[in-house]
């Protein structure tokens, strides 16, 4: 039945897609949409169509005695059994300090690196050019605590030493020698990097006036 | 005893550490220096390092440790007692702060 070979590769695409959702949490559609990335899922996919053909060639039908059942569960098998043997490894080698596995997973874990490499590429020109855009007239002595903790705060669950982590970043820029734009876009990168686009910008944009270096009005905290 | 609960809030944490860590020692410029240093090399040894920053050695230890605190920074163990290398936003932030550095340095001259 044709439906279970499409059901087998779709199993295989989503856990592909489940180890890019898991790398790039900020922005998982964003990631997903990559030209390598979706070559990995199909990947994925490809492996799990193969082996469900495997799997009916040599008729296994894990003890399920109804025929269509036991289809489903070949479907099933197929892609739990792509998934595990291809992140299985043979044995590990230790070079050093290192360990090197040996076996199909190797590959994989080449075939990921790959991927998280072209994705990190074309991500950090999607963020940079985001973040000059949201950032554009924002000025960095307003906005230091007010912008990450407005963030934080429409977010509601981030953790608190990922909070104590993003606050030693901004202090360590509060205090550098470095122009105030550059200043600016490193606080936008990394709140962008935590809370996503979408927040950050929103963010912007209600704090308005409050953390706009053009506006008169508000005024300037030292730091 | 009666105990005063206290609901968790969703940036306290931030203002507080922000706060302490602008006047905690953060080792001046060198911290810049070493992800300048990082940024041209990839990875560099500890001791490669500490000739690089030309700080004295508490500033490059306040600079290292802040750095790996603050998630820019990290440190391999090797034979020869560590290797520095930028996190994914270290590298990040070096790509962006390299808008306001030279384009020459005569310290990496190797590179």
């Amino acid at each position: 039945m044709a439906l279970e070979w499409i059901v087998a590769g779709i199993f295989g695409a989503l856990i592909g897609a489940g180890e890019i959702v898991a790398q790039f949490r900020d922005e998982p559609d964003d990631a997903l949409m990559t030209f390598p990335a979706l070559g990995y899922m199909l990947f994925n996919a490809l492996a799990a169509v193969l082996a469900l053909a495997v799997i009916r060639v040599f008729g296994w039908n894990v003890g399920v005695q109804d025929p269509i059942l036991a289809g489903w569960a070949q479907v099933v098998l197929a892609g739990f059994g792509a998934m595990a043997l291809l992140r299985a490894s043979f044995f590990n080698v230790r070079d050093g300090e290192k360990i090197i596995t040996i076996g199909p997973s190797r590959f994989l874990d080449i075939v990921l690196v790959s991927v998280k490499d072209a994705v990190d590429r074309k991500r950090a020109e999607q963020r940079g050019i985001a973040v000059s855009q949201i950032m554009v007239q924002v000025d960095f002595n307003r906005a230091w605590q007010a912008l990450p903790a407005y963030c934080f705060g429409l977010l509601q669950n981030l953790p608190q030493d990922e909070q104590d982590k993003f606050a030693k970043k901004i202090a360590l820029l509060v205090n550098a020698s470095m122009s105030e734009r550059v200043k600016t876009l490193l606080l936008g990168l990394s709140l962008m990097n935590l809370v996503g686009e979408k927040v950050l910008a929103t963010a912007v944009k209600n704090l308005g006036d409050d953390i706009n270096r053009l506006s008169p009005t508000a005024p300037s905290p030292a730091p | 005893m009666e105990r005063k609960y206290t609901p968790s809030d969703d940036f306290g944490s931030f203002l507080s550490t922000v706060q302490r860590a602008v006047n905690q020692p953060q080792g001046g410029d060198a911290s810049m220096r070493i992800i300048h240093s990082l940024s041209r090399r990839k990875q560099t040894t500890m001791s490669q390092m500490v000739t690089l920053v030309k700080a004295s050695w508490s500033d490059f230890n306040d600079s290292l440790k802040y750095l790996q605190a603050a998630g820019l920074v990290q440190i391999q163990d090797d034979n020869e007692g560590g290797v520095l290398l930028l996190t994914d936003e270290g590298a990040h932030w070096a790509q962006t702060m390299s808008l306001d550095w030279p384009d020459d340095d005569p310290e990496d001259g190797d590179r």
